[in-house]
């Protein structure tokens, strides 16, 4: 499978972690006490949009253990700054602010209003049904049609048409019509990216105290160091004065990559009150304010020649953003979806703008792939209407428009240079694995079945992200081992597993004794944190950095121990060897010969570059025309992350992040009625795939060393979301294109389906 | 009757009181205990990962037999006299997993590891049950994952079938069964604490009397409802009593005239084997009520009890023309069910009455059953429609017409109108196009979230065409 370059590279490790939580030992931040902890219950706004006119806490003051009731003004009054911070990318931007708790006016259903603090959670949540806000309420706008109409009521009173921001990317305008004009053919599309809702298996959650002029909030991150950093501008503390901890995570997916108004309130009610505050989730309320992901409505055009070459692609999006811009809302749909618009196609010109749209509905921001599934999205089901639309066979039409090997290295029309990538071979390969030769043969007996029955393909190409710098310390601890710190933050991807398999490769210390730590902001000084498929690259190049600068530390104490000089020693398979000898010493008995920290180490880097893992996935479904339910009869997908170093742990993030990508296919669907009341607020009403949704996942790595970092990897943790949907959704509009049913947008319920066969027919 | 719950968990029999009697199992087990193995995911019942295994020893057997449950939706004094299995009791430490767990972690089944010890416990029921392999989707229907895609999670059941039983929990299970058999008779529980109380009678009698006691108390069983009254609703329950140690009212059986007698509590899970044996073509519509977790706490008394107009229980026994047997201490009495529904969510069960059994008659050889839920998904969902057919079909003509259907109105209904157009009509295209004309005179159903009132009508009127059109082609058939 893949290249396998050292023993402890390519095996699939068993995952150092997986002991832990199968035995229930795992701790994720609910699974943390404090002695004397109190609970905090968070009122959120019943309406979609009203203006707040009076707050009466006089009745919670007096409830039962209540200890502590607090709006907005409480908040600044205290002292705290009551700001959520955001970036801008577009070019033209409105600039509302998000508050932590709501300052006058509520614009979405779940809106952070209030908080109560009481002795128990049962107390403070008795107590929450006796605030008492006085609404005004207003119309409300939850979806981007409605929301861009005339007239349509307005979010924000500074943004006029409900338009967030504009942006638009690389490009010429003369350039495009240009090209537009002088195509043999123009190919249109409308396409939706539908809202999902992110549903990590553990809800938000914070527990915060001080001891002394110390505030440590323990609480689930993707990484805490950039919320330390907040914390210490919102609530006036020194920065050293603030520790951010992340014991184990349920789940991030992008959700948790980001701060949230919970995460200052506990800590704010931590201080005022001198007590332990803890703060969980419940499931709806998750569902509520969790940020949500996608949620956008494009037009595409693609020219094409005579000869079917694609001269140039021109989209045009709009973006929802919920109520308020969260933290990278604005650049998920703009710059990071605009990495990988072309694909794996030699496409010369591009022209892409974005408008950003205010509704009253739950913020919007990143979820597993950020930006780069909606691209791949809507440019892989485009290159199947356009292949329809001029008579090709959608798989001859990729390969006449692919990027050769030889092309490479390749900068693509959106400036991105594509180091390697070998996306015929790979997608020939998926065919025959799939294999499509025997599809006419299958069809026909779906046919006999009365069911229709074809294949959909995709070739997905990814951008890694994330920030460039990442950190490494290493010390051997009294015990033995050694102790590796880590500015990234496991969610469930197997950090521990597949970091320690890199150091014990670069310093031959046993696994068993090296400890990754992670997730303690005064432990590690700096931090990127996990997101953009970064974290292995990132985080290895700083590792084997430490691992150089650990062994040359060494070198001197072994020639020492040794007796022999320094320039006679050579470090090779996890040892310093006398040359001519057999005299070897490793690490790890060395360090134990040495005074306590002798040994220690630290390195850090800047040279984090994208990664573009790419691969083929190809769905192949059966449909019912006459109930309009889908089933999966089978997934293939063929991989390039470069090199692996855990075949194990890839193929669980390729498996889990196509089915997520499914979910969003086939069922995940949210629902806000016309007063903006979020229906899909439970596990009921919000289908995420379950157990039988998925039949098995034929998975294949044939990787190409990346050139762009010293391990030839690539990041593997959101291919399987960037690939799947297109897949699916190609192969169901290929099942229902002979009944003209028009465009399938997702997701593909039976009853949207079933609607649009019985409007054709 | 004790006043003290005691239960078995973590090696230790247990004596509690002072703990709220609605306080969830989940609750006591991380506030109380600190067993922090046992997660909060969803609080209501839908995710699994508060699933633990309620362990009850059949001295007629001598066994120890085990269910899933989620813990979140359990109170904490139905677990009186059980065996609380959570994560922490099966394995020894993290040296020696049990097989189930070590498959776990050999298929790579965990990622995040919120979810697994819910799914460690689902798949230890099944290897404790024996089940074969090809069930191992039914034992994790109740549970949610969003990072692995479950493949590796099924491929773990699979694995985990073979294993042999693991010595570590067999010695565990044998302290339970010292427990067990130290306990003294059941003489009910009274549990009182701070002005609520939890009142489970173990006679029948007991009960009854209980009920005309106390009209405004909550009678409950699995709590599979009033726990998210509980946990979503902050609903005050300061009076609860329990079928649930009622004999009576837990047993299943055949009388001799091939009437099948449903207790009043008797689970799902209970009443199926005999249950399977008057509808077998019920099997499709049993694996997707619900989840395995709920279908071992929730009992099909209190499903129809609940009157809940989209319950996926209630149109199969009106389809299978069940009576309903309410009792009270001045007396019994039976009622078609067709009877027993009034309005939405409100029957003909008097304030001191009890639904004691469920009495299914026996069924003729050539009545047709077919039991067809529609949702938008197929494991642990609620049901747009539930659509039951029952029918024979002699001489040529329909006799003994049940069609009924949930979902379509304020309760679960027959469709009288339509039931009636069939009833000894010939077996024809004409009479079904008459039949499927008529579902519009029986039900105005609602447009929710679930589906709109014009997809409820088409979808019903689809699945009877199917069936009638099936009937027609039967009698062809047999007339050719």
């Amino acid at each position: 499978m893949g290249i396998v370059e050292k023993f402890s590279t390519g095996a699939s490790v068993r995952r150092l972690e997986d002991e832990r939580f199968v035995t229930g030992q795992g701790q994720y931040t609910d699974d943390v006490n404090i002695d004397g902890q109190v609970y905090m219950v968070v009122v959120r706004s019943p309406f979609a949009h009203a203006i707040i006119k009076s707050i009466n806490t006089d009745d919670v003051k007096d409830a039962d253990g209540v200890l502590g009731v607090y709006t907005g003004a409480d908040f600044v009054a205290a002292g705290g700054a009551n700001k959520m911070p955001y970036a801008i990318v577009g070019q033209e931007s409105a600039k509302p602010d998000r508050t932590i708790l709501a300052d006058g006016r509520v614009r979405f259903a779940g809106e952070p209003v209030a908080i109560i603090v009481a002795e128990t959670q049962a107390q403070a949540e008795e107590a929450s049904e006796l605030i008492d806000v006085d609404y005004d309420i207003l119309d409300a706008v939850t979806d981007i049609e409605s929301a861009i109409a005339p007239d349509a009521p307005l979010v924000h009173d500074d943004a006029p048409g409900n338009i967030a921001f504009r942006w638009r990317g690389q490009g010429d305008d003369a350039q495009m019509e240009q090209i537009l004009s002088e195509a043999e053919t123009v190919v249109e599309m409308r396409l939706e990216n539908n809202r999902v809702i992110v549903v990590a298996m553990e809800p938000r959650a914070a527990v915060a105290h001080m001891d002394g002029d110390k505030l440590t909030v323990i609480t689930s991150t993707q990484g805490g160091w950039a919320l330390k950093d907040r914390l210490s501008a919102c609530l006036g503390l020194e920065k050293e004065n603030v520790r951010v901890v992340t014991p184990d995570v349920g789940g991030g997916f992008g959700m948790k990559a980001f701060t949230y108004p919970e995460q200052y309130l506990a800590p704010f009610a931590a201080i005022q009150l001198g007590r332990p505050v803890k703060w969980l989730a419940g499931r709806g309320e998750s569902m509520l304010s969790d940020n949500m992901g996608r949620d956008h409505i494009s037009n595409a055009k693609l020219a094409l020649d005579k000869d079917h070459r694609i001269t140039g692609i021109d989209i045009h999006s709009y973006a929802g953003m919920g109520a308020y811009f969260s933290q990278f809302a604005q650049g998920i749909p703009t710059m990071l979806q605009e990495k990988i618009l072309p694909g794996v196609y030699d496409i010369p010109a591009s022209r892409f703008r974005v408008d950003g749209v205010f509704t009253n509905s739950t913020q919007i921001d990143a979820y597993r792939g950020a930006g780069r599934p909606e691209g791949i999205y809507l440019l892989e089901r485009l290159m199947d209407v356009a292949a329809k639309h001029v008579g090709m066979d959608p798989i001859e039409f990729r390969s006449l428009n692919f990027i050769r090997p030889e092309q490479m290295p390749y900068k693509t029309a959106v400036g991105l240079t594509y180091d390697v990538g070998e996306f015929e071979k790979l997608m020939r390969a998926a065919l025959v694995k799939a294999d499509y030769d025997g599809l006419a043969k299958r069809q026909a007996a779906s046919a006999a079945k009365g069911l229709r029955r074809d294949m959909g393909l995709c070739y997905y190409v990814e951008c890694t992200l994330g920030a460039p710098h990442e950190d490494s310390t290493f010390t051997f601890n009294p015990t033995g081992q050694l102790e590796v710190t880590v500015g990234t933050q496991s969610n469930g991807q197997g950090h521990e597993t597949v970091y320690a398999q890199v150091v014990h490769e670069q310093t031959g210390v046993p696994i068993e004794d090296i400890v990754i730590v992670q997730g303690d902001t005064d432990r590690i000084k700096n931090g990127g944190g996990t997101g953009g498929s970064r974290s292995l690259i990132a985080q290895a190049i700083a590792m084997r950095a430490a691992a150089r600068a650990l062994i040359e530390k060494a070198q001197d104490h072994a020639a020492e121990k040794l007796e022999c000089a320094p320039e006679d020693l050579s470090f090779d398979d996890g040892a310093f060897r006398v040359s001519g000898t057999d005299i070897s010493l490793d690490l790890k008995t060395l360090a134990g010969g040495l005074p306590q920290g002798t040994l220690d180490v630290e390195a850090g880097h800047d040279d984090y570059t994208s990664t573009f893992p790419n691969g083929c996935h190809i769905a192949e479904v059966e449909v019912d025309e006459e109930t309009g339910v889908v089933t999966l009869e089978n997934y293939v997908v063929v991989d390039d992350f470069g090199l692996l170093y855990n075949p194990l742990v890839v193929q669980g993030q390729v498996h889990g992040g196509i089915v997520q990508g499914l979910g969003q296919a086939l069922m995940e669907r949210t629902v806000y009625d016309e007063t903006g009341q979020l229906l899909t607020g439970s596990f009921m009403d919000y289908t995420v795939p379950r157990a039988d949704t998925i039949s098995d996942i034929d998975f294949t790595h044939m990787g190409v060393k990346s050139l762009n970092n010293e391990m030839g990897i690539k990041g593997c943790g959101e291919a399987g979301t960037v690939g799947a949907c297109a897949a699916v959704m190609n192969a169901i509009q290929r099942a229902l294109d002979p009944l003209d049913v028009g465009f399938v947008d997702m997701p593909a319920t039976p009853d949207r389906l079933w609607r649009q066969i019985r409007a054709a027919s | 009757m004790s006043t003290v719950l005691e239960f078995f968990l973590g090696g230790e029999p247990q004596r509690v009181e002072g703990v709220e009697p609605t306080t969830t199992l989940l609750d006591y087990l991380r506030d109380d205990r600190a067993l922090t193995g046992t997660k909060e995911g969803c609080n209501e019942g839908d995710c699994g990962a508060c699933t633990v295994l309620l362990g009850q020893y059949d001295p007629l057997g001598e066994a120890v037999t085990y269910r899933a449950v989620n813990a979140c939706i359990t109170l904490l004094p139905a677990v009186h006299r059980f065996w609380v299995v959570t994560v922490e009791d099966l394995s020894n430490g993290l040296d020696s997993l049990h097989p189930v767990q070590e498959a776990m972690v050999r298929r790579h089944g965990s990622q995040c590891g919120f979810c697994t010890p819910g799914f460690v416990m689902s798949l230890a029921a099944m290897h404790l049950d024996n089940a074969p392999a090809d069930q191992a989707e039914s034992y994790i229907a109740g549970n949610l994952c969003r990072c692995t895609g479950y493949g590796p999670i099924l491929e773990a059941a699979k694995d985990s079938v073979a294993a042999p039983k693991d010595p570590a929990f067999a010695a565990k299970e044998h302290q339970a069964v010292a427990w067990f058999r130290s306990l003294s008779i059941d003489t009910g529980l009274f549990y009182d604490v701070a002005q609520a109380t939890y009142d489970a009678p173990v006679g029948l009698k007991a009960l009854l009397q209980a009920r005309k006691d106390n009209p405004e108390a909550v009678l409950v069983a699995g709590t599979t409802e009033l726990g998210l009254w509980l946990n979503k609703d902050l609903q005050d329950f300061p009076k609860l009593i329990s079928t649930t140690r009622v004999p009576e009212m837990t047993a299943v059986a055949f009388q001799p005239d091939g009437t099948l007698v449903i207790g009043g509590g008797a689970t799902y899970e209970q009443a199926w084997p005999l249950l399977r044996q008057v509808i077998p073509e019920g099997q499709d519509w049993f694996e997707r009520f619900a989840s395995k977790q709920i279908r071992q706490q929730a009992t099909i008394g209190g499903n129809i009890v609940n009157a809940s107009p989209i319950g996926d229980g209630p149109p199969v026994f009106l389809a299978l023309n069940a009576s309903v047997e309410l009792a009270s201490v001045s007396g019994t009495r039976v009622l078609p069910l067709s009877e027993f529904f009034v309005g939405y969510k409100t029957t003909a069960l008097a304030a001191d009455e009890i639904l004691t059994a469920i009495h299914v008659p026996p069924r003729e050889n050539d009545q047709l059953f077919a039991a067809l839920k529609v949702s938008k998904r197929k494991d642990q969902d609620i049901s747009a429609v539930m659509a039951v057919f029952s029918w024979r079909l002699s001489e040529g003509c329909f006799r003994d017409v049940r069609i009924a259907f949930g979902g379509m109105s304020a309760t679960p209904m027959l469709a009288a109108f339509t039931n009636a157009v069939l009833e000894g009509a010939p077996v024809t295209e004409e009479t079904a196009q008459q039949a499927l004309a008529s579902l519009d005179d029986d039900f105005s159903p609602i447009d929710d979230l679930r589906a709109t009132a014009w997809y409820r009508m088409t979808v019903s009127q689809n699945l009877l065409q199917q069936a009638l059109a099936e009937a027609v082609e039967t009698a062809a058939e047999a007339a050719a």
